[in-house]
């Protein structure tokens, strides 16, 4: 085995059954290897999750058994360092993967090996190329005779909704895998929007301060879209100077835009001509990177982000300079940051397995909230005009009227 | 597996028929996207403007919708409690101009323009009103320029701070309504490179002005001082042509104004390197030379002559050459004297022959433009000459051939002496808590001595091969001249080369002599009051007096 992991072998151990459900076509989920046939991306008891810049879970093959695609589980983002042993697998970079899958029993499997590669079509979501294994050979994604391809289908995730500034009948959804949809009766009804983002790998959604009819989408893989009639037609900003793989987006109350993307963070104010704003971040080659923003409505220059896996940043100067919190949370899977209206100095993290976290000294130093909403895997958080705090989970929305000293679950109408 | 957007949309758009009401106080989503997946794992939320609404969009595709009951009593059905004082804001209805693309103006949609944007304003009354927010100037310095076609005239305006607004008028010219731009805030240059196309309004209502590019265009940068109202015009390149309706029916202020008001050029133009401030009226204020940079002839020289050297008011750089006069405004000004130039002006002065003598003079305060001066050379009251060159007038002192040598020589001899000059020239010197008022001669002696001498009861100072006399100066003109005007009804008042004052009226006239001793005014002191020994005394400003002798 030539590969430089070789010695992580006997680490990455596969469990007896593999139990994750992935995100793989049901019907497009073949890839073949001439010497150990059907390889099942989406087997029962397994499969194998795509996400914006990383694989994992499990793929399927008889004569092979399990295959993991990667150390990392949960979803959400991880750059595999592939260089630890506690931290391997494949990663995603726009439309290429690369990095190691490992089976028990044929050893490590390379996604980006001379002479092949596969690659994801971010739109189309078909896999293609070739991944290479010292014991199985090539192991081919998409084939003509007989038809076989695996096609990542991902359920349409609603990354970003937005009510309009005047009118709450009018309503907009960023659905990550099916565009831009407006409501015009509260979210009662939705319809796609006229012309749609190039890119359907949505994140965020925000409104310009400026101008109420100019909307702004991200993508992960082709930066910022623009629409200035309130939704119904959008087209590429020109980008320049941006990483297009963007996590999230914000507008700061002067119009300044703020995008956190894989390569750091970039401020813009017309989304033409962007210029990196990531002073003092930790640079990991897209490990670490800026998932989450949040910015103080009060302070334009006032920025905070959310590193996954490395805590919370906080900027004064626009995001030229950050600073990491000296008291971070106890879990930095952050997923959302917020800045309590008209306290500048209290702010509320959302973390995936960790709950919620409050900052009473303007993003120094965080504890976790006195007591936590009765499911810690946090997704979002939001917070009204009067200070009225809701986290989104992954068992419904809790509300805190009390600076999250305590919670009220209000799933009344959510599915079981 | 579900690849089709068009599939998903139309299962967004499920149920969008006639809706029944939503319930209140529960989630409602029109369903999952995909069947069998529906969950409670929220993504994302939005909370209304109002807090009563909530959306809550799911991984599963749905979004959920949340409405709070209201608790608002239903008002009764009269009431006296009067109009609220306060009423939400409206939301912005601006739109963003973006580069790549014209963005035209319409239905009085207030625009924000960013960096090389280009903007068509259409004729017509729709775009009256309508505001333009320039971009903010980046911090580079770089220039953030908009394109803007208004009235078939393309214009481009550079922001120069940020926070600029314009605002789309419609002002008669020649009796037309004509669309053109107004300066709402900030500062901004415009540049057209067509003669005769309008730049700028200015004004309000009936008082409005429209200046226009003369032959060849102009580059204009215009700036609202929003604590007098008035807007400072600066002149980069080619003409500016002005109205004559900007012109005041009647000159108020005097024509020997050093720098607060002047009247318009005569030939209603103004020049690259000229600065005009117009009224909240449309009416001008006064037009000097200088630049926003500060850098060009008419702006103050930077001088530091000596440590112990400064200067209370503005010494024009005089080197440059005014587009108005075609000739550098040293050279100009010195033909005016007839006089020949003697040096450079390398320490603010100016050395001039004349006749077969040589003076120095120092430049003082701003070179302004004023039709009313007139050309020639004229005495002023405070013992200053004002020389006027086409309506360019320049005011100046009399001075030792180097202000910085004097204030060393003055520190050598004296140790702790500091000397100031002052607006009109009079020298100050401050020496261990007392405090001198001198005044340079206008006339210098060819010489070889140098430093101080005492001759005759004057006091005499040699440098650079020449002698100058140092007079006891008047330490403050202005309160000189507020006790003569109000104290002495008809009486008029002049400096002296000799730095004496004469007083003339009724048929009469006194000759005051300046001590140069000043001494600290005691608290409460009038203006003036004669001293036990024939001398008046007169108060100045800084709280110090001096006396005057009278013969």
């Amino acid at each position: 085995m030539k590969t430089p992991l070789a010695t992580l072998a006997l680490i990455a151990m596969l469990p007896a059954a593999a139990t994750a459900a992935g995100n793989i076509s049901g019907s497009d989920k073949y890839a073949w290897s001439d010497s150990s046939g059907w390889v099942n991306f989406s087997p029962p008891n397994g499969g194998v999750g795509v996400y914006d810049d990383h694989l994992e879970g499990y793929a399927w093959a008889e004569n092979v058994g399990w295959i993991k695609l990667g150390s990392h589980g949960g979803g959400g983002y991880h750059a595999y360092a592939n260089s630890a042993a506690g931290d391997w697998g494949v990663n995603l970079d726009g439309s290429a993967l690369s990095g190691y899958g490992w089976s028990d029993s044929a050893g490590w499997i390379r996604f980006d090996p001379s002479g092949g590669g596969v690659s994801l079509n971010p739109l189309s979501g078909a896999f293609d190329g070739w991944a290479w294994s010292e014991n199985l050979g090539w192991i081919h994604f998409k084939g003509g005779t007989p038809a076989y391809s695996v096609v990542f289908a991902p359920a349409p995730r609603v990354a970003a909704v937005l009510f309009d500034a005047a009118d709450a009948q009018k309503a907009r959804a960023a659905v990550a895998g099916a565009g831009i949809h407006l409501s015009s009766d509260g979210g009662a009804s939705w319809s796609a929007a006229a012309s749609q983002p190039g890119d359907r790998r949505l994140k965020s959604l925000v409104a310009s301060p400026l101008a109420a009819a100019t909307l702004y989408a991200a993508s992960y893989g082709s930066g910022i879209f623009r629409s200035v009639d309130g939704g119904q037609n959008w087209s590429a900003c020109a980008n320049g100077g941006l990483d297009l793989r963007v996590y999230a987006l914000i507008a700061a109350g002067n119009g300044t835009l703020y995008a956190a993307t894989r390569g750091g963070i970039f401020a813009s104010a017309d989304c033409a001509a962007w210029s990196a704003r990531s002073g003092g971040l930790p640079s990991s080659g897209g490990r670490y990177a800026p998932t989450v923003l949040a910015v103080d409505a009060a302070q334009p220059a006032v920025l905070y982000a959310g590193l996954d896996g490395n805590g919370i940043y906080k900027s004064s100067d626009g995001g030229t300079s950050w600073q990491a919190a000296t008291g971070q949370p106890g879990n930095t899977a952050i997923r959302a940051v917020r800045v309590k209206p008209g306290a500048s100095g209290t702010l509320f993290a959302a973390s995936y397995g960790g709950g919620a976290w409050k900052s009473g000294d303007g993003g120094v130093t965080w504890s976790a909230c006195a007591t936590q909403p009765a499911n810690l895997n946090l997704r979002t958080l939001a917070i009204d005009a009067a200070g009225k705090l809701y986290a989104g989970s992954e068992a419904g929305v809790f509300a805190s009227t009390n600076d999250c000293s305590s919670w009220t679950a209000m799933n009344a109408g959510l599915p079981n | 597996m579900n690849k089709s957007p068009v599939a998903i949309a139309l299962l967004l758009s499920l149920g969008s028929g006639a809706h029944a009401a939503a319930p209140t106080e529960q989630w409602s989503g029109s369903g999952p996207f995909a069947s069998g997946l529906g969950n409670q794992a929220i993504d994302s939320l939005a909370i209304s403007a109002d807090g009563m609404r909530l959306l809550a969009g799911s991984g599963s595709g749905t979004v959920f919708s949340y409405t709070y009951a209201s608790n608002a009593a239903t008002p009764p059905a009269t009431s006296d409690s009067g109009s609220p004082t306060t009423s939400p804001s409206n939301p912005p209805t601006n739109v963003i101009a973006y580069p790549g693309t014209t963005t035209t103006l319409g239905g009085g949609t207030a625009v924000i323009a960013m960096p090389g944007s280009s903007l068509l304003i259409p004729a017509g009354g729709s775009t009256i009103g309508t505001s333009i927010a320039l971009p903010t100037p980046t911090a580079g310095g770089s220039a953030a320029a908009v394109s803007v076609t208004i009235g078939g005239q393309q214009l481009q305006l550079i922001p120069s701070v940020a926070g600029t607004t314009l605002s789309v008028r419609s002002v008669a010219v020649n009796g037309v309504p004509t669309q053109v731009l107004a300066l709402t805030s900030g500062s901004f240059t415009v540049i057209a490179s067509q003669s005769g196309a309008p730049l700028l309004a200015l004004g309000s209502g009936g008082n409005s002005i429209v200046l226009t590019a003369g032959a060849g265009g102009a580059s204009v940068t215009g700036t609202v001082d929003s604590s007098s109202g008035q807007t400072v015009l600066a002149v980069a390149s080619g003409v500016v042509t002005l109205p004559a309706n900007a012109y005041a029916s009647a000159k108020s202020k005097a024509a020997s104004s050093t720098s607060a008001g002047s009247a318009p050029p005569a030939d209603g133009k103004l020049y690259a390197g000229e600065l005009a401030a117009i009224g909240g009226d449309g009416k001008i204020v006064s037009v000097r030379l200088g630049t926003p940079a500060g850098s060009g002839g008419g702006d103050a020289l930077n001088l530091r002559l000596a440590d112990n050297l400064g200067f209370a008011g503005k010494v024009p750089q005089l080197a440059a050459t005014s587009a108005r006069l075609g000739q550098s405004l040293q050279t100009a000004f010195a033909e005016a004297l007839g006089a020949t130039l003697a040096g450079t002006q390398s320490n603010g002065v100016l050395a001039l022959d004349i006749g077969g003598s040589r003076i120095y003079v120092l430049p003082l305060g701003d070179v302004m433009v004023d039709r009313t001066r007139g050309d020639g050379v004229r005495l002023e009251a405070d013992g200053t000459l004002s020389v006027g060159v086409a309506d360019v007038v320049l005011r100046l002192a009399p001075s030792v051939a180097d202000p910085g040598q004097l204030a060393r020589d003055l520190a050598a001899a004296l140790p702790g002496a500091a000397l100031q000059v002052g607006g009109d020239g009079t020298l100050r010197l401050a020496l261990n808590g007392q405090y001198y008022a001198l005044r340079p001669g206008w006339l210098s002696q060819d010489a070889t001595a140098t430093g101080f001498a005492s001759a005759a009861g004057q006091l005499t100072y040699g440098q650079t091969g020449r002698n100058f006399v140092l007079y006891p100066g008047v330490a403050d003109y202005a309160s000189l001249a507020a006790v003569v005007e109000q104290g002495m009804p008809g009486v008029s008042l002049s400096i002296n080369g000799d730095g004496t004052v004469t007083l003339s009226g009724s048929g009469q006239q006194w000759t005051l002599l300046p001590e140069m001793a000043l001494q600290s005014a005691p608290a409460g002191a009038a203006a003036w009051w004669p001293a036990g020994d024939g001398t008046l005394l007169l108060r100045n400003a800084d709280g110090t007096m001096q006396g005057f002798s009278v013969r």
